[in-house]
């Protein structure tokens, strides 16, 4: 895989707000991108500087090997945009707002008629097409952004929290979407402060706080820089304190205590939901009940910066 | 593309509402509210009158001619008593207690050689408003100056005659108003018409604030869209300058034909000149839209909204509503005559209409094309930049 877009010590001062601060990214062909940082951490400034819409104070953006700059109209042509924020016509219908905007890339008629097409069965708003936006449900105008950014085919698409306001059904579509779409080829660069998306579809991510990188890399890579361990639970009756002594001796082992009939070992590593249950069956108990947790990239952020990804609920 | 920009410019709902419905309730307005006046003034009493030549010739005979013309009809304007030679005789008649009621006469024309005095009966004078005394004297004036057509016509195409005399007649009932400080004399009724068609076509400068908000990033979603495709944004701009001058001017167009046939307000029959006049002002409003929309800041409603304070005081100043304006500020500061578009414009469709010499139309007309170019070049640049220091 080569490197599609790198971004370079960028910086973005408003006034005395710097919303980005040395910002380097290096995102690959193919792969979907991800960009996790709370409300407000920079996401929407680094993907509009990245696309030359925003003047930046410092730092470059190279995009397919060239710099990425307001007249980069060739690489333009290669780019599709879902803004955070709806960007279509209210005077125009679904298709037309479709068409209209794949018309701003493809010029052919025919082309363009089929991309339009493909674009509105993709997201599928066929029985819509004739909507005026303002007669759309929130979720339907969201797959109509998303539409309009991708009609054209564009080898590289940026999504900026696509899936915000929208219904769980409705963000599982969306999701699947862009995933059959870096299958057929697009790279994706997706930002959201909802790790479970990034976690469901990004190979690479980073994570971003205050117009900073505070991690980068695949998520095991990320989750591996953080001391939490896994979290192994298991609900056994009456265990033998002598057996929480043994697994306190294992290496990887930091704390266990068992406390009414819940046994419970934080560990290092990955497999040790194996390790106890093995170590249970062989002294001979009944496990009724056992599961382990994942350190989160919420940990990973809480870790990092002291803080929650979002205010849960 | 452009027809995607055609169909937006047409559905744009609000543009329908300035720039066609309003105007057009205030036609039916003033048609409420003045036609009633307008009808009076038409129907002034018949002047009765006698002609005097002193010199045997043309200019006594199609003079003669002409008022007889004007004796015609159900409702003539002028009564012309035939038997009147001299200046003595004339003034006989003048009304005093003593004279039949039916032989008196209001005012008599005395014929020189080149000239045609009007002599008007004191007690008459005194007992009517201006208006009678004012179409004496556009019945003269149109003669004089319309007398070389009939003088020359009377030697190459004497059949021309009647119909030059016919049409000298159908020129000056409708200058039997007010006449004022204005270049043409204005017709107050009409005036209220022309104004507010150039109101309407003034109303179209959110046209122009719209396609800056719709191609600024800074100012819309949509415009982000355009600034990061390939495509580019001179050629954007022009597809939506043409596809909203398609609509407007057709909006025009139908506020002239409801003024001319529906209201009854004279109207230059050159559809050409019309063309112009309805193209250019659309194309300048626009230019103009756009280039105080570029003076601005914000969404389409925050530049729109403190523009339209500003339209208002450009349309008010040119007489829209008070048709005194342009003359009070012509004696006072003439300059913002010199400046308002609107004003600029009114005239201009004046000229149109009445002004048999149109150079001074040409010249409004070459003013506010220049003007558009020059806003247009200016609101373009603003508008060609596609990276923004802050969105
Ligand atoms: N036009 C602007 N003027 C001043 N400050 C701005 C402007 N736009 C953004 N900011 C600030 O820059 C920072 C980054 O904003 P940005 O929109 O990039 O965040 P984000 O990560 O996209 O947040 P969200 O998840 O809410 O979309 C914020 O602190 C924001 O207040
Ligand atoms: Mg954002």
């Amino acid at each position: 895989m080569s490197e599609i877009i790198k971004v370079e010590n960028l910086v973005k001062r408003y006034k005395e707000l710097i919303a980005l601060d040395h910002l380097n990214l290096n995102i690959m062909e193919g792969e979907v991108f991800g960009l996790l940082g709370p409300n407000g951490s920079g996401k929407s400034t680094a993907i509009n500087c990245m696309l030359s819409l925003l003047q930046y104070d410092g730092g470059e953006v190279t995009i397919m090997g060239k710099k990425m700059t307001p007249a980069s109209y060739d690489i333009k042509s290669k780019i599709g945009v879902v803004p955070q924020d709806m960007a279509v016509y209210e005077e125009l219908t679904v298709r037309e707002n479709i068409d209209f905007f794949c018309g701003l890339y493809i010029k052919d008629k025919a082309t363009r008629k089929q991309y339009v097409d493909e674009a509105i069965e993709f997201v599928g708003i066929k029985e819509f097409e004739n909507f005026r936006p303002k007669k759309l449900s929130g979720g339907l105008k969201r797959r109509l952004n998303i539409a309009c950014g991708i009609a054209h085919k564009p080898k590289i698409i940026f999504f900026d929290e696509p899936t915000v306001a929208v219904d769980p059904q409705s963000r599982n579509k969306i999701l699947e979407g862009i995933l059959e779409l870096n299958k057929n080829g697009a790279t994706i660069i997706y930002t959201s402060h909802y790790m479970e998306e990034i976690e469901q579809l990004c190979t690479r991510l980073s994570i971003l706080d205050k117009g900073q990188v505070i991690a980068s890399g695949t998520i095991p890579e990320i989750k591996r820089m953080i001391k939490k361990n896994e979290i192994v639970t298991a609900e056994v009756i009456g265990l033998d304190p002598k057996v929480v002594d043994t697994l306190k001796m294992d290496n990887d082992v930091l704390t266990a205590n068992y406390q009414g009939k819940t046994l419970k070992v934080e560990a290092a590593g990955k497999s040790n939901i194996v390790k106890v249950m093995s170590l249970l069956e062989k002294e001979g108990y009944e496990v009724q009940q056992i599961y382990s947790v994942q350190p989160s990239l919420n940990d990973v952020f809480l870790e990092l910066t002291g803080k929650q990804l979002r205010d849960e609920g | 593309m452009f027809s995607k920009s055609l169909l937006k410019a047409v559905r744009n709902k609000q543009f329908y509402f300035w720039s066609f419905l309003f105007p057009f309730a205030l036609m039916c307005l003033f048609r409420v509210a003045f036609a009633g006046l307008y009808d009076q003034e038409i129907c002034i009493d018949p002047i009765k009158v006698a002609v005097v030549v002193d010199d045997e010739g043309m200019l006594g005979d199609y003079f003669i001619e002409t008022v007889e013309a004007l004796s015609e009809g159900d409702e003539p304007l002028l009564i012309y008593v035939d038997d009147v030679k001299t200046i003595e005789e004339a003034e006989a008649l003048f009304a005093d207690e003593t004279t039949v009621d039916d032989q008196v006469i209001n005012a008599y024309f005395h014929v020189t050689e080149d000239d045609i005095e009007i002599v008007v009966d004191k007690a008459f004078y005194a007992g009517r408003d201006e208006a009678h005394i004012v179409v004496l004297r556009q019945l003269t004036d149109t003669f004089l100056n319309q007398y070389h057509l009939i003088y020359e016509a009377a030697f190459t195409n004497p059949e021309m005659i009647p119909s030059l005399v016919e049409e000298l007649s159908s020129d000056i009932e409708y200058t039997a108003y007010e006449s004022n400080v204005y270049k043409n004399d204005i017709d107050t009724y009409d005036w209220y018409f022309y104004t507010t068609i150039v109101m309407g076509m003034m109303f179209n400068f959110q046209v122009g604030i719209e396609l800056v908000t719709s191609v600024r990033a800074d100012a819309s979603e949509v415009a982000k869209r355009i600034n990061i495709s390939p495509k580019r944004k001179i050629s954007i701009v022009a597809s939506e300058v043409i596809a909203n001058l398609i609509p407007c001017s057709a909006i025009t167009a139908i506020l002239f034909l409801i003024a001319k046939y529906v209201m009854g307000i004279p109207m230059t029959s050159e559809v050409g000149n019309i063309a112009l006049f309805i193209v250019i002002g659309n194309f300048f409003t626009i230019a103009f839209g756009s280039f105080i929309a570029m003076l601005q800041k914000g969404s389409t409603k925050d530049r729109s909204n403190k523009s339209w304070g500003f339209i208002m005081l450009l349309v008010f100043l040119s007489g829209e509503m008070y048709n005194q304006m342009p003359a009070i500020l012509e004696k006072n500061a003439p300059i913002l005559n010199d400046i308002n578009p609107a004003t600029i414009m009114n005239f201009a469709l004046f000229d149109l209409t009445y002004a048999k010499d149109l150079s001074d139309f040409y010249v409004a007309m070459a003013k506010i094309l220049v003007a558009a170019i020059v806003f247009m070049v200016l609101s373009a640049v603003y508008m060609r930049r596609n990276s923004y220091a802050s969105l």
